[in-house]
């Protein structure tokens, strides 16, 4: 009924052919900030994995003339030079790569742990959910920040164990939004009718639930994006991420803390990238939760 | 009730003993001798038969399980260990930093939830005004700016560039102006960054359950009775919109524990947060065991609290306990 009702108000979109991804399509155009953060992501992306190309110096080339040192923003050095003389533009550019590996890798760990987590919780029910979802409980009641600095001395800091750690210690949430999924599409009648034809439980799992979980798992991704950014930006910040000479925006902010007085700018342009790329991702992630929606009509 | 309530109470305690378990392993595993840390700060050089016997004597060559059960019997007996640095008591050093600690994370905890409220009433009685529509952009860029850079950002414009405002510290070594100000100076900054990261989630919830609360049938029947609008939204709305809101109050402190350590080091504040921060980078066993043990122990208190309000607000679980 509805449908028909805004295929009419809606004439371009009369077309029955649709695809529901189109739709969606439709709806997330229609969010002014989601699309222009869409395409700030994008075009950070895009930098960042040109970096090397589009950087006008080598990050990590130090120049310790007095004309080198510290220089305020100019044409010359776009974000001015640090206490070493080496250019905040060319190091942003090859930090923005490590900001962006760092969140869609964590990421990506995380939601593979959390959805196995979720689903098999919200699958087996019973003492297995119990136990998988208090255990969850317990994780979220750890100050994790503390333990994931605890962590960083276990290993030699570096990029790669930023990641994994954070990986590892972010899926938490997400299992309860996998699980909660499960449950809700476990009730639903295409899923009884599944069971009623006999279909196994891993393939009810796999083919019937997890493709209509897929929304919340999009959605969550992208909010995790922007969460795992701002925790290696905190950790490399603390000198636990990555380590010198390689640039990441946090270590970055790290070396402007103690030259607040002399060169500020060291932490306007990094805090500025941050802060950026973080609020990109949490206005897309929300633009994809009202346009995945598919309760909402066009 | 009571039983659920009993029933939370008794859930905190084995999340302690993870909590336990899973740091001291962690921290176990960590490379860096702890006793050649603590020779170098002692004896001036030690050969391998003195770290030896002072491994022994601190009990770090038995196997992992029993140092465990041997810390875990002397921390029920109230003794935390020695600091492998200071060689004090580390209940001792953690009573010292706590004030400093409860204090931060209190004064912001008010202003954060004062203004939150506030803002998210009014945003949600004016729901798509100006002030409704910057206060939801607001609240995204809230959430997207590093707590550490809004810091060095204030640090910068009052203390180094205004310099109106101390850049860290508790308390001047010198103060020139009665030490109560003093302190108040010292406080402004940090209490400002730690407000402005957990304000924008009172705001939200504010909002939320404001206009959750304004669709009700019973503020139409108010309206309907010819109520003035001013009691309509203080006494009938905002008082059961508070609801939420009071169950949040417990989730809240697990947010200000852990932005405590970022903050703490960045305004050299003398609290746990910086505490824990220094002992892992000089890897003090004892005092990283005791910091993450206490701060555990307010987050898990904070969700005991946050369960047991939902319990007491709520007044459908007054009578049937089951549910929950």
């Amino acid at each position: 009924m509805e449908v028909t009702a805004n295929t009419h108000a809606y004439p371009a979109l009369r077309s029955s052919e649709q695809s529901y991804l189109q739709r969606a399509w439709l709806r997330f155009r229609k969010n002014r900030l989601a699309v222009i953060s869409a395409g700030v992501l994008v075009f950070m992306g895009l930098t960042a994995g040109l970096a090397p190309f589009i950087a006008p110096y080598d990050p990590n080339a130090i120049d310790l003339s007095p004309t080198g040192l510290l220089q305020p923003p100019s044409a010359a050095h776009l974000f001015g030079t640090d206490d070493l003389g080496r250019d905040g533009f060319s190091r942003a550019l090859h930090g923005a790569r490590i900001s962006l590996a760092v969140g869609f890798i964590a990421t990506a760990m995380a939601m593979a742990i959390g959805t196995l987590v979720g689903a098999v919780a919200g699958m087996l029910g019973g003492w297995v959910d119990n136990l998988l979802m208090r255990s969850v409980d317990i994780l979220l009641s750890v100050p994790l920040f503390l333990l994931i600095m605890i962590s960083q001395t276990l290993v030699t800091p570096s990029i790669f164990t930023v990641m994994i750690i954070i990986g590892l210690t972010s899926w938490m949430d997400v299992a309860r939004l996998v699980r909660g999924d499960f449950l809700n599409l476990l009730s639903s009648d295409y899923v009884t009718a599944a069971v009623v034809v006999g279909t196994r439980r891993s393939g009810i799992a796999w083919r019937h639930i997890l493709p209509n979980a897929i929304n919340t798992i999009v959605v969550a991704a992208t909010l995790r994006v922007a969460q795992a950014i701002l925790i290696e930006s905190a950790l490399s910040f603390l000198g636990l991420g990555v380590q010198p000479p390689n640039a990441s925006w946090g270590s970055m902010l790290q070396k402007g803390l103690v030259r607040l007085l002399d060169a500020p700018w060291m932490v306007w342009f990094p805090g500025i990238l941050i802060s950026i790329t973080v609020l990109a991702f949490n206005f897309v992630g929300d633009g994809l939760r009202d346009a995945l929606d598919p309760k909402q009509v066009v | 009730m009571q039983r659920l309530i009993i029933q939370r109470l008794l859930l905190a305690v084995p999340t302690l003993f993870v909590v336990s378990i899973l740091s001291f392993t962690i921290i176990k595993l960590a490379p860096g001798d702890p006793v050649r840390m603590y020779v170098s700060t002692g004896l001036s050089q030690g050969n391998q038969e003195d770290i030896e016997r002072i491994r022994r004597n601190l009990g770090l060559d038995r196997p992992l399980h029993v140092q465990y059960l041997a810390w875990l019997k002397n921390t029920m007996q109230g003794n935390l260990g020695y600091s492998l640095s200071s060689r004090r008591p580390v209940g001792q050093i953690l009573l010292e930093k706590l004030p400093a600690s409860i204090s931060l994370m209190g004064i912001s905890f008010l202003v954060s939830l004062t203004i939150g409220v506030l803002v998210g009433v009014i945003s949600a009685v004016k729901q798509y005004s100006l002030f409704d529509y910057s206060v939801t952009v607001f609240a995204f860029i809230g959430n997207s700016i590093p707590s550490f850079w809004i810091a060095m950002m204030l640090i910068w414009f009052f203390a180094v560039e205004l310099g109106w405002l101390p850049t860290g510290q508790m308390q001047s070594y010198q103060p020139t102006a009665s030490p109560l100000l003093d302190y108040a100076r010292h406080f402004v900054l940090p209490v400002a960054t730690t407000s402005f990261i957990n304000l924008v989630g009172w705001v939200r919830y504010q909002r939320a359950s404001m206009l959750e609360v304004l669709q009700q049938d019973y503020i139409r029947t108010a309206r309907a009775k010819g109520l003035k609008e001013r009691s309509i939204l203080l006494g009938h709305a905002w008082r059961n919109s508070l609801i939420p809101i009071l169950t949040l109050i417990g989730f809240s402190v697990s947010n200000l524990v852990g932005g405590s350590y970022i903050i703490e080091t960045i305004f050299s504040w003398p609290g746990m947060g910086q505490l824990g921060f220094d002992a892992i980078l000089k890897r003090d066993f004892p005092v990283i065991m005791g910091v993450t043990l206490l701060s555990a122990a307010f987050i898990i208190l904070g969700n005991l609290l946050a369960d047991v309000t939902y319990i007491l607000v709520n007044p459908k679980m007054r009578t049937s306990g089951s549910e929950l």
